[in-house]
């Protein structure tokens, strides 16, 4: 089997602890708990018939006080980068993120971005062109909704399989 | 006779006489004798001379030191008295040379010792006050008394018991779990888990508490459960252990790293998340689940005692680090904002007697480090900055210096790619000459390219000389007066004449006026050829008092080069007149 260790990463309340509760115990829950640190949550999934293991390290997420914690990330195989569809600057905040990872000096990393909370369609702020911007961060993004579990198997995996690619 | 006696050696045996036959034998003796003799006498000087006799010594001396060694310890304890005393003398001496030497050897060591004897303390400390005023505990003072050990270390020996349950091996970089092994009956949670919780736990402590790479947490306490983790260059081992295991099983645990690092180099160093290489060290780690009873198997429970002494301790540690961060904290941002800053380089940040000492590099260009520290709060009077001016560089500050060196007017823009200074839009030639000059002076700059920048001046040299061109000074039938009204194109003419020869100075052109006289068709050729002449030389003369360095040429040509074809009278009195053929000349460049 192999492993492989994966951040969530995005600024706070985007939703990265409950789309991994979602994706790793099919649990939603509406109360907002900030994450202190890191917690670490493993998932199973199979690519090609072969199983690969997740190590998800869901990171505290940034506000304007705290970034994130450099050190979490070392040795990670891969990140989602998580957006709140319904406040449009976690989409700013989400970039800056790359390209503080890209400045970094450890290669390009395989990642993804989660555009979260789109089951909230009357809140939705982002737009085709919001969308289009990812192109600058090479990244491929998913609509996901960790209350309904929508797009969530499809981007982590995909970001498994850019991991797998990778070696 | 007497000649012949002095043949005979000085050291003759007494009683040699004059009989031939004596002297006969005394030379047979010198035969036989000669070369042993000499070699008695060397040898003679080999013992007299102390110069000889050190030199001899001195090449024997590790050998005989080595004889000695094997032989038993004379030979040391002989030198001891010596040795000492000249150690004493030398750290009288110069203590210094003696300290450098020591040093390497002592840090590690103090602190070895320091931090185990902490430990032992505690763990005695423990054990002693449980055990202190049992009937048992009586028992093992009074073997404590018999055995000459200490009372702590009676108590040790009988309950030391501990159980290794688990043993984590983990990919350091990753945090990924390499191998788990654990003792049989053990409750086991998701190994996984721990094994990355783990390292964000290490993650966290050093970069919260620490600035070392190589500090690392090398204990955890959950519950009745010890964690012992060993840090190593690709791995790290965690050992889970019920109750107390003696400081032994540490060095087996280092030692067990060690040969997984050595037996595994490779496949640590290339982990790519396939894990399942890494079941050949089950064995190796197996060895390490260790159990050892002790005497009795009753709970133990932690003495109020021991719990207060520890709470202690753990409070005023917990109080100072608070006090530690939040003021150590906004100074580290402080620095960090400073060293982000740029045109700021930090080369040391010291403290001394509680002032921050702050040493570094600044470009005069740069942010003013003071107004930094003031706005993140952090008092003036504590900080004491010495910055070393020095020229950044970073692009922002070589452009920087351009800007201030070139001073842009408006419509010129500087950009810089790989430290070459690009500039365009448009301009005064002026400028563009004396950028072309000073640019590569610019700290930072390699080359210059003005190729994308217009020079506003060359169209308006160009304008110029068509101008003059288009001159056409008319004259009076058969004069060289002026025609009605051309006063004003004269004076058109010397305005522009003046223009076109500044501008053409600017690009380091000369000007050749070549003024042309011309008359109409009517008259002889002859007289034609004399007035055009005339009227050429008349223009000439009024140019003159444009300027001293103005080069002209004149000349006529009658009505051989009309400037309109003759048809009508109007084409007559345009012929009438003198024109202009300019042309620009490269000025030899002063070099
Ligand atoms: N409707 C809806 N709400 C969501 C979704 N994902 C998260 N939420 C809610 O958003 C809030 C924040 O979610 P968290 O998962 O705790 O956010 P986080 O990114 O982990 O935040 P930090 O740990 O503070 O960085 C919670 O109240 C969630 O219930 C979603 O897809 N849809
Ligand atoms: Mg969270």
């Amino acid at each position: 089997m192999i492993k492989k260790k994966v951040c969530m990463l995005g600024s706070f309340a985007v939703g990265k602890t409950s789309l991994v509760r979602q994706f790793v115990q099919g649990i939603f829950s509406d109360k907002y708990l900030t994450t202190v640190g890191v917690k670490i949550d493993k998932k199973t999934i199979e690519l090609a018939g072969e199983e690969v293991q997740m190590m998800l390290w869901d990171i505290a997420g940034e506000d304007g006080f705290q970034r994130i914690q450099t050190t979490y990330l070392r040795g990670m195989a891969g990140y989602i980068l998580v957006v709140d569809g319904t406040r449009r600057s976690t989409l700013e905040e989400a970039k800056n993120i790359f390209l503080r990872i890209d400045e970094m000096d450890i290669g390009s990393v395989p990642h993804v971005v989660f555009l979260n909370k789109i089951d909230l369609t009357d809140e939705w702020e982002l737009k085709g062109e919001d969308i289009a911007s990812l192109n600058e961060i090479e990244a491929r993004a998913f609509k996901t909704s960790a209350k309904t579990n929508e797009g969530l198997e499809e981007g982590f995996l995909n970001l498994a399989e850019m991991m797998v690619k990778q070696g | 006779m007497s000649g012949s006696a002095k043949d005979i050696p000085e050291d003759s045996p007494p009683g040699s006489g004059e009989s031939p036959e004596e002297r006969e034998l005394a030379r047979l003796r010198e035969i036989i004798n000669g070369p042993e003799r000499k070699e008695l006498e060397n040898l003679k000087k080999r013992l007299d001379d102390p110069r000889v006799r050190a030199r001899e010594i001195a090449s024997n001396l590790p050998e005989a030191f080595a004889l000695h060694t094997d032989s038993g310890g004379r030979l040391t304890k002989a030198l001891m008295p010596s040795v000492e005393e000249a150690l004493q003398i030398s750290v009288n001496r110069n203590r210094k040379s003696l300290a450098a030497v020591i040093f390497p050897l002592m840090g590690p060591a103090i602190r070895k010792a320091i931090s185990s004897a902490i430990r032992e303390m505690i763990q005695s400390l423990n054990k002693a006050l449980e055990h202190g005023l049992s009937i048992r505990g009586l028992r093992w003072r009074i073997e404590a008394i018999r055995t000459g050990k200490s009372f702590a270390e009676v108590v040790l020996f009988h309950t030391l018991a501990y159980r290794v349950e688990q043993l984590f091996l983990i990919h350091k970089e990753t945090g990924l779990l390499l191998q788990h092994v654990s003792a049989g009956s053990v409750m086991v949670m998701d190994s996984d888990l721990v094994s990355g919780m783990l390292t964000a736990i290490q993650d966290f402590v050093r970069d919260s508490f620490s600035s070392k790479e190589g500090d690392t947490l090398q204990t955890m306490q959950v519950g009745d459960l010890t964690v012992w983790i060993e840090d190593g260059p690709e791995a790290v081992l965690a050992a889970v252990i019920r109750g107390e295991a003696p400081e032994e099983l540490k060095s087996r645990l280092t030692e067990t790293l060690e040969s997984v690092h050595s037996m595994f180099a490779s496949e640590l160093s290339s982990m790519d998340g396939d894990t399942s290489q890494f079941d050949r060290t089950r064995p190796i780690l197996e060895e390490c689940l260790i159990e050892a009873a002790a005497e009795n198997k009753k709970k133990r429970t932690l003495s109020l005692p021991f719990i207060l002494v520890v709470l202690v301790i753990l409070s005023g540690a917990v109080y100072w680090s608070a006090l530690r961060i939040g003021e150590g904290k906004r100074w580290d941002e402080c620095i960090a904002r400073l060293n982000g800053e740029s045109g700021i380089v930090i080369t040391s940040v010291t403290k001394d007697r509680g002032k921050h000492i702050v040493r570094g590099l600044r470009d005069p260009l740069a942010a003013d480090p003071a107004a930094i520290l003031a706005e993140s709060g952090i008092p003036v009077d504590q900080v004491e900055a010495t910055w070393l001016p020095y020229q950044s560089l970073a692009p922002d500050f070589i452009l920087k210096r351009a800007r201030r060196l070139l001073l842009p007017p408006t419509g010129v823009y500087l950009s810089l790619e790989e430290s070459v200074l690009h500039v365009s839009g448009s301009t005064h030639h002026k400028w563009i000459l004396r950028a072309r000059e000073i640019a590569m002076m610019v700290q930072g700059v390699d080359s210059y390219d003005d190729s994308g920048l217009r020079d506003l001046d060359l169209p308006r040299l160009e304008h110029a000389v068509e101008a003059i061109q288009n001159y056409v000074v008319r004259f009076q039938l058969g004069s060289t007066q002026y025609a009605d009204g051309q006063q004003d194109v004269i004076d058109g003419l010397k305005r522009d004449v003046k223009q076109l020869y500044s501008l053409a100075a600017l690009f380091g052109k000369s000007v050749d006026i070549r003024i042309v006289g011309h008359t109409d068709s009517t008259g002889t050729e002859a007289v034609n050829a004399e007035l055009s002449l005339d009227r050429a030389k008349a223009i000439s003369q009024e140019l003159q008092s444009v300027g001293p360095r103005i080069s002209m040429r004149f000349k006529g040509v009658g009505s051989s080069e009309p400037v309109r074809a003759e048809a009508t009278d109007e084409d007559r009195i345009l012929n009438r007149s003198v024109t202009f053929e300019v042309e620009l000349i490269e000025m030899s460049s002063p070099e």
